[in-house]
């Protein structure tokens, strides 16, 4: 599947990148820093496999306010 | 067998992987400048589950459920990074769209084209939610791309926006605020000036005025 991005913002073929580790380098190589994990707003964390609990938002509810989907 | 699970299902796994998600993380990833951390918590679960396939306690069936599980971790993660996509691609056209100045001199089309795409970009995803909504489970892969041919729509949008007239715009406004800051403070001094002068010299004033009466 080809980007809706990336491949036209930095000029590259996504064939080429095999791993997330591989953008991240990439990005890291072309911003000059370290890419920090961060979270969003709106965070959709899976609560599936996880011991403790996580936040209970989720991207879905963002998604029908961005849209006004009650 | 050899105690993994079917060649096919890991082959699944990698293609889901290699072709269906490191192409959204990209864009993701690319356009937010960050990793974000609910995506990895994905990753996290989907290779819980990878690691469960090298679990000598489970049998031929648990691994092949666990490889599908991983499977379906990295679809919904998939499908979550082109939402997020959205959600932040929506923020950044509707700051735009709210201003009626800035989508007047910061967009590189007729304010009523850019308008007219922005609400059919609203209206796409909006139809694409309602219908995950009804079809919940059914086909993850169809919504992925329907979420991803609609994001392209955003991101179009996004193209015809002037980044750089965007900060002349602001650059301008700061200017106009400043100078009337000043302009006022000018103001009031010569304001309390002018008082001042004529609260002092009030009985000379008066005077003036009876004399010239």
């Amino acid at each position: 599947m080809k980007t809706v991005y990336f491949e036209e913002r930095y000029g590259v073929n996504i064939t080429q990148f095999k791993s997330t580790e591989d953008v991240d380098k990439f990005l890291e190589e072309r911003i000059g820093r370290a890419l920090e994990a961060k979270d969003i707003d709106n965070g959709l964390i899976d609560r599936s496999g996880n011991v403790f609990p996580v936040r209970n938002i989720n991207i879905d509810t963002n998604l029908n306010k961005a849209l006004k989907i009650q | 067998m050899n105690g993994l699970p079917d060649r096919s299902n890991f082959d699944t796994f990698y293609k889901c992987y290699s072709e269906v998600f490191v192409p959204a993380y990209s864009d993701l990833t690319g356009y937010l400048l960050f990793k974000p951390i609910p995506i990895l918590h994905s990753i996290e679960n989907a290779f819980s589950h990878v690691m469960q396939c090298c679990n000598p306690d489970l049998n031929d069936t648990l691994r092949e459920e666990n490889i599908k599980k991983a499977n379906h971790h990295l679809e919904r993660a998939t499908l979550d990074c082109y939402k997020i996509l959205f959600v932040k691609i929506d923020t950044n056209i509707s700051s735009i769209v709210d201003d009626s100045e800035l989508r007047k001199f910061a967009v590189n089309v007729p304010e009523r084209d850019f308008l007219t795409q922005y609400f059919v970009f609203k209206q796409k995803i909006r139809d694409i939610r309602l219908k995950e909504i009804q079809n919940i489970g059914v086909n993850l892969e169809e919504t992925i791309v329907l979420y991803r041919d609609a994001v392209k729509i955003g991101l179009k949008l996004i193209e015809t926006i002037d980044d750089q007239k965007i900060t002349d715009y602001k650059n301008l406004k700061r200017k106009e605020a400043w100078q009337k800051t000043v302009r006022d403070f000018i103001l009031g001094v010569l304001t309390g000036l002018i008082a001042s002068i004529i609260y002092g010299n009030w009985s000379t004033i008066v005077a003036f005025f009876r004399n010239w009466i």
